[in-house]
């Protein structure tokens, strides 16, 4: 059962990646040609996915539109864990009253939803595929310290921290030779699980057009440029896509987390 | 020479509401060489008294002293001088072992500490100092490649004997060392200890709820009871004619597990 949660994450998520990877170098049709002849093609041999209300390939959109979504959730999941990961280890190794003032503010930075951070950025400096980042990434990055908070906690108690102090190992060499390779994994897992949440809160962003310009092929405009009653199926097709990464790398994540389990892992 | 000396050391822990007494007006004095015993049930506060003069914890109040000099834990002087010449076994070695860290460099991570790092008589060859205090403990030096989990118990709590002694320290403290292992194994490591302890002339404080291991290694005791000092002085005086009520029912609890 495990096992094959990981492989379906593992069959999904690649997908997604060979599909960004393919438009680099191949695409059935240049994503941007408009073609007012063949608008709301159906799926044929020509247009395998079927061509859009301006007569642009739909297949060649979805796979360039994969690249946006990978470099979305990849920059967002690490502007967070930049921030996040060194302030929870500083926070779960000072001193506990700092760590509670920090706590406090991550929660109030966690009520601050990522589509409040764009429709403020994207009202300050304009949309862009940057501004959505920056937005999804900042709101992510209260869970990323809270969470490497907890689990700093609990290395915290091991007895080889105690060991490094009482041979007058520095502090910040402790952070890194002994809290982080011990928090290492779960940080992992929760970077599979913040990309899968990443990946969805972009699509909800260039949905409402506060992500990529609109010359830029991503799979929530395209989802929002479908009309549902001419052609159901060019809202389907991104759709699909949209559910296929973020199924894909939750189920990793899921099965990472499995995978880890130190409770697990002292039977194996 | 007095290694450490305690006088009228207070512990409180907790705030307001809930104040535990950890240690009450505990005194001590212990000379170099001598290997003391720190004996008493769980909650006595013996665990406490080793963390304060391991540097870990401050004590509310009273005095500690290391070869004479006063223990401030804000003084890079006198840090330095505890953290080279005080090290610590303690009881788990599967928690006081990194579970990611190779044995070499859990052993030598207090050469490359910076206060130990700078000793005129520290080994500057950590790999020769890793292989010899390996030798020392009874392991083949080419166990330096193996991470904590692929040793045995008892393996482990030699592991964290040699990382203790790699700086050559004068004094080593020890929490339990031998309460997590097996029983046939216990002998071994005590054995172990004892005679390094002996060979390398060190000052020994181990903390330890079992008298039989007081009677093995040690030749001073300190009887504690939750947080007071209850008797303390040369181990045969101690156990041999012990001058309090208490002292009496401990070691009557050991002798009666004994039989049964």
């Amino acid at each position: 059962m495990k096992r094959l949660t990981v492989i379906v994450g593992l069959v999904c998520s690649g997908l997604v990646v060979l599909a960004a990877l393919v438009s680099l170098v191949w695409t059935p049709y240049n994503p941007r040609r408009v073609d007012p002849g063949h608008k709301y093609a159906p799926l044929s041999w020509t247009h395998l996915l079927g061509t859009d209300m301006q007569g642009m390939d739909t297949l060649s959109r979805l796979l360039v539109g994969a690249q946006t979504t990978l470099v979305v959730g990849v920059l967002a999941v690490a502007i967070a864990a930049i921030v996040g990961v060194p302030l929870g280890i500083f926070v779960g190794m000072g001193h506990r009253f700092v760590g509670e003032v920090v706590a406090r503010g991550m929660d109030i930075l966690f009520a601050l939803p990522a589509l409040l951070l764009a429709i403020l950025l994207a009202a300050a400096t304009g949309a862009s595929v940057g501004t959505a980042t920056i937005a999804i990434g900042v709101s992510t990055i209260p869970i990323f310290v809270r969470m490497t908070r907890a689990a700093t906690l609990t290395i915290m108690n091991q007895d080889y921290i105690l060991a490094a102090q009482v041979s007058g190992t520095p502090t910040p060499v402790i952070a890194v030779r002994h809290v982080l390779p011990n928090i290492a994994p779960l940080l992992g897992v929760q970077a599979a699980a913040s990309f899968s949440m990443a990946i969805l809160a972009e699509a909800g962003l260039s949905y409402l057009g506060l992500s990529a310009p609109p010359t830029t092929p991503t799979w929530g405009r395209m989802l929002k440029d479908a009309n549902i009653f001419i052609a159901p199926t060019q809202a389907v097709i991104p759709g699909i896509a949209i559910a296929v990464a973020v199924l894909g790398f939750n189920m990793l994540g899921d099965g990472l987390r499995d995978y880890l389990d130190p409770r697990l892992k002292e039977v194996r | 020479m007095t290694a450490f000396e305690m006088t009228h050391v207070s512990m409180t822990y907790g705030g307001r509401r809930r104040r535990v007494r950890a240690l009450d007006d505990v005194s001590l004095s212990v000379e170099e060489h001598q290997k003391w015993g720190i004996v008493g049930q769980s909650g006595s506060g013996k665990t406490t008294l080793l963390k304060i003069l391991a540097g870990l914890a401050s004590p509310t109040s009273g005095q500690v002293r290391l070869f004479g000099r006063d223990l401030d834990l804000k003084s890079a002087d006198v840090m330095a001088e505890l953290r080279s010449s005080v090290q610590m076994v303690f009881q788990d070695p599967r928690s006081s072992l990194n579970p990611r860290m190779k044995i070499s460099s859990i052993v030598s991570e207090p050469l490359r500490s910076p206060l130990v790092r700078n000793r005129p008589d520290m080994p500057t060859d950590h790999a020769a100092r890793v292989a010899e205090v390996l030798r020392a403990v009874g392991l083949p030096p080419d166990c330096g490649d193996l991470y904590p989990h692929e040793l045995s118990g008892g393996q482990r709590q030699r592991i964290a004997l040699a990382r203790a002694l790699a700086p050559h320290p004068r004094i080593l403290l020890a929490d339990e060392p031998v309460s997590a292992m097996d029983v046939d194994v216990r002998a071994q490591v005590l054995n172990l200890l004892n005679s390094l302890v002996d060979s390398m002339g060190l000052t020994l404080i181990m903390v330890t709820h079992d008298l039989s291991v007081v009677r093995h290694t040690c030749d001073h005791v300190l009887v504690l009871n939750q947080g007071r000092v209850v008797e303390w002085g040369p181990t045969s005086t101690v156990m041999g004619d012990p001058r309090e009520e208490y002292t009496r029912q401990l070691l009557a609890s050991t002798i009666r597990r004994r039989t049964v």
